[in-house]
């Protein structure tokens, strides 16, 4: 752990472009990863905070899995909502993809995310180096 | 006789927990939020860092204090309980993320907050203006905390 330098994952790709930052970088035991939102892989926006809140907790997963990690290596989630009335919404999705113990979490009503989208998810997980 | 047994006793519970190193991720769930399962766990150690979920200020009887100030103080109780639940305190916490529904009341905030930790060791901050918090808080505060050796 100690004297490693950081790992970067692939940058993340939209629409064809590069996006301005990696999947994810990882510095020691922990996996830091850029916030995912509820784009699907052709690039549209999935329907509706349900839609978007599942295409963006995939989206995470898919990270994770590709660091060979997954969902239940995620310690702690900051939630950013367009519409903070949809709060109670996003938790329905959210609690399907997370099982007990769960993450801890803030999360906050924004005045705007990338691109149009309601719902934006930063993570960070536990990636032991066994 | 009875001095050297308990001086023992403490030397083996000593030896004990230093045979049995603490898990690397430790999570500590929270209490129902309004009599539902709260979406997230209190508070979470990662090696030396413990993260808290951010706090409002809401009061053990489920209720949000009608003024920003009310608000700031319960939300400031609350990080400290849950600090101390795991054996921590303010003078712990490294960084902090504060959120605020009204730009406005940062000053307000700002003099709630700073009486909390001792001079020269205000931990890193930055604050963000929301455009609105769980259940209608005005105030959401997330601190990490060192929750290594001393």
């Amino acid at each position: 752990m100690s004297g490693e330098g950081p790992k970067y994952l692939p940058r993340m790709m939209f629409r064809g472009s590069a996006l301005p930052f990696s999947g994810g970088v990882r510095i020691g035991d922990i996996l830091y990863l850029s916030g995912q939102m509820g784009f699907r892989e052709d690039g549209t926006l999935a329907e509706g905070m349900e839609g978007q809140a599942r295409q963006a907790l995939d989206n995470v997963g898919a990270v994770l899995r590709s660091a060979g990690l997954g969902l239940s290596d995620v310690f702690h989630v900051t939630v950013m909502l367009a519409d903070m009335s949809q709060w109670a919404d996003f938790n329905e999705v959210y609690l399907e993809y997370f099982d007990e113990p769960l993450p801890t979490r803030s999360a906050f009503g924004v005045a705007a995310l990338a691109l149009g989208g309601l719902v934006e998810l930063e993570c960070q997980a536990y990636a032991s180096q066994k | 006789m009875k001095a050297y047994a308990a001086f023992l006793s403490v030397v083996l519970a000593a030896s004990a927990s230093a045979q049995a190193p603490a898990p690397a991720v430790e999570y500590f769930p929270a209490p129902a939020l309004n009599d539902r399962p709260a979406p997230f766990s209190s508070a979470v150690r990662v090696g030396d860092v413990m993260y808290l979920s951010g706090a409002i200020g809401i009061t053990p009887d489920g209720k949000l204090p009608d003024t920003f100030d009310g608000q700031a103080k319960q939300t400031m109780e609350n990080v400290g309980a849950a600090l101390k639940a795991r054996g921590l305190g303010f003078g712990d916490v490294f960084k902090c993320t504060v959120f605020i529904a009204d730009m406005k009341n940062w000053p307000a905030f700002n003099a709630v907050y700073v009486p909390y930790f001792q001079p020269g060791k205000l931990p890193a901050r930055s604050a963000v203006g929301a455009s609105g918090l769980a259940l209608g808080a005005q105030l959401e505060l997330e601190c990490m905390a060192h929750a290594g050796k001393k």
